[in-house]
């Protein structure tokens, strides 16, 4: 059922044997995951159904380090969270993205690939995409689309596959609607953790609500899932009992944020009709799902040059907003790139090349002072705004050019085309990355508390009645998408409790 | 092979006749400006459809590497890259130049011995083919 928190009486506790915060697609997941269960779960949501300006402010902070998005356009503050503003890419990680790798300092998981195995075909259902397969020859088959002849060792193709998207707060009210032991408390902002004394576990929530109303909520467990940015502010700015903020002994909260690097990272020169036939250009529908290919460094030389995971979707220059190709250098890049398809085309056949352009999604390298802070401004409702200082680093930027260099080692070993390489250019392609909106890694997972805000359960290290949903567990990212991953942890966490509740 | 070859035998792979080739190569090595290509260069011009962008390319690739601006130069760092395909455009055979440069420009690239024409990543095997038609 649905309730509202401005109705709720002043002063008032409300108690529930599990208390969610945030609606969007991690809290979701869990509230119908625990359905038909005895717990009586109450999900505290501080927007409405609909979008709404006033509530949307409270999301406003500052952004202090390498260019980032406004903080209050890069998430939604309402039911259903921002999968509202989703694009639908859906991949799982792959078993190297939980790998400690020597030559990324902090990166592992304490958990592996096979721990989500369980949870992701269930993920691919909440997202309404296809079978959990991301077989890249089977796409292939079954979209009569090839990848395209790469040796293998430098560039392999991975698939993505496409929710609708899924508007979790459209698509899964209903069911919240009917559910007989979850209640969702709209319009009700959490502006407070207060633990017991001595800190070890979650005595209560102090929620308040833009119409002056102010109430606390009691449970047995608790789980944040606010996302990247609102979680670590949460902690951060519940800080009465533990001096840093809740779970942020170590001095860990709020830092190594991360999302995966975006850019127009390369040009390419390859054979128009192979490229547009081709799984990464054609989008076919097959399956009960749209697929897409996309160029993925391959593990052998991941592993040899030291690099970080990167991806790149190949789109037709007229298709790709990102760059002016009007510009006078960019047409004599392009016409450059066209005579270079002639020679290409003269040794090696292959048909007429056109001018593609690749559009990067990469890893980025856990980052201790990436970090999300508490700004001095405060908010409406009286809560410290949200600091973002995103930082890249030196690993950031030489894994790219070393990755788009390989795309031209695949290409040209292939014999399809040339590369033009935007981290070679003389201007530099570092001020053009921005994010995905994927706000990452800011409450890591290790089984070490020195390591990690939660442990492998997601429960928050020394409170041990708190658990965490969403990217803020993620300590190392891949290059996918994070929300079908979201999903399947959120599936995890809510058997977890379930058996925990038993 | 990998001597630098002489100029008395590049001047002799200059009367080389060619055979073949394409419609539109034949147009530009018809063409009033293109009349000295000779030798390698005109096998060069034999290997694309499209001879005037090849040209454009090895243009600008003398543009940033003038001190490649010569014919005998470039023949003799492309046979010293891969002695076999000096012999073919020696030879003035064009199937075999072809195959031999899609093999080394391949090698190249694929070793990651990558060349910047301006940001394109290129093999020093087919820009200095096509510098050929413009040296």
């Amino acid at each position: 059922m649905f309730a509202d928190g401005r109705g709720v009486a002043e002063n008032a506790t409300l108690e529930a044997d599990l208390c969610i915060v945030g609606a969007g697609a991690a809290g979701i997941v869990l509230a119908l995951e625990l359905a038909e269960t005895p717990l009586r779960i109450l999900v505290v949501e501080a927007g409405g159904l609909e979008y709404e300006p006033e509530t949307q402010d409270l999301y406003r902070g500052e952004s202090v380090g390498h260019s980032y998005f406004k903080l209050e356009s890069s998430r939604l503050r309402m039911f259903g969270g921002t999968t509202g503003h989703w694009n639908g890419w859906c991949r799982p990680l792959d078993p190297i993205d939980f790998e400690a790798r020597r030559w990324v300092p902090d990166s592992g998981w304490p958990i592996d690939r096979n721990d989500l195995d369980a949870f992701y075909p269930a993920a691919q259902r909440y997202v309404q995409a296809g079978p959990f397969d991301y077989s890249t020859p089977s796409w292939e088959q079954a979209a009569d689309a090839r990848a395209f002849p790469l040796a293998p060792g430098l560039v392999e193709t991975g698939v993505f596959q496409f929710s609708p998207p899924t508007r979790f707060g459209t698509v899964y009210r209903a069911a919240l609607l009917r559910s007989r032991n979850a209640t969702v408390l709209l319009h009700s902002n959490v502006v407070g953790i207060r633990l017991e004394a001595g800190g070890g576990a979650v005595e209560r929530l102090d929620v308040a609500t833009l119409s002056g109303k102010r109430f606390r909520v009691r449970a047995r467990r608790f789980v944040v899932a606010a996302g990247g940015i609102e979680t670590p502010r949460l902690l951060l700015a519940s800080d009465d009992v533990v001096r840093r903020g809740v779970g942020n002994e170590h001095d860990l909260v709020g830092r190594y944020f991360g999302d995966h690097p975006h850019a127009p990272v390369a040009l390419a020169s390859l054979p128009e009709q192979l490229t547009q036939s081709s799984l990464y250009s054609s989008s076919p529908h097959v399956r009960g799902t749209t697929v897409r290919g996309v160029l993925v460094t391959a593990e052998p030389m991941m592993r040899a040059e030291l690099n970080l995971r990167f991806s790149a979707s190949i789109d037709r220059v007229g298709d790709d907003p990102y760059v002016d190709h009007d510009s006078p250098d960019e047409k004599q890049t392009e016409e450059l790139g066209r005579d270079l398809g002639a020679v290409e085309q003269g040794l090696a056949g292959g048909g007429a090349r056109e001018i593609y352009s690749l559009f990067m999604r990469a890893e980025q390298a856990p980052n201790r002072d990436s970090r999300v802070t508490l700004a001095d401004d405060v908010d409406a409702l009286g809560m410290p705004r949200a600091r973002l200082d995103w930082r890249l680093g030196e690993l950031d930027r030489a894994s790219i050019g070393r990755s788009v260099r390989a795309l031209a080692r695949a290409f040209g070993t292939a014999r399809l085309g040339h590369v033009y390489s935007r981290p070679e250019r003389e201007f530099d392609l570092w001020e053009q990355i921005e994010g995905g909106y994927h706000h990452l890694g800011t409450a890591r997972m290790h089984d070490d508390p020195r390591r990690g805000v939660v442990d492998r359960d997601c429960r928050v290290h020394g409170v041990r009645n708190l658990y965490l949903a969403g990217s803020s567990v993620f300590p190392t990212t891949g290059y996918a998408n994070p929300t079908l991953t979201i999903v399947a942890l959120a599936a995890r966490l809510a058997r977890h409790l379930r058996t925990e509740a038993a | 092979m990998s001597a630098r070859l002489s100029r008395r035998s590049f001047l002799a792979l200059a009367g080389v006749v060619v055979v073949g080739g394409g419609a539109a190569a034949a147009r530009l090595l018809g063409g009033g400006d293109t009349d000295d290509l000779a030798g390698p260069a005109r096998t060069a011009a034999m290997l694309f459809d499209d001879p005037e962008a090849a040209r454009r390319v090895g243009a600008r690739w003398l543009e940033l590497n003038p001190h490649e601006n010569d014919p005998e130069l470039l023949v003799t760092l492309l046979s010293r890259a891969q002695p076999a395909l000096g012999r073919a455009l020696a030879a003035g055979d064009v199937p075999t130049t072809r195959r031999v440069a899609r093999q080394r420009a391949a090698h190249e690239l694929g070793a990651g011995d990558l060349r910047h024409l301006d940001a394109w990543l290129v093999s020093a095997t087919e820009v200095r083919l096509a510098a050929l038609l413009a040296a």
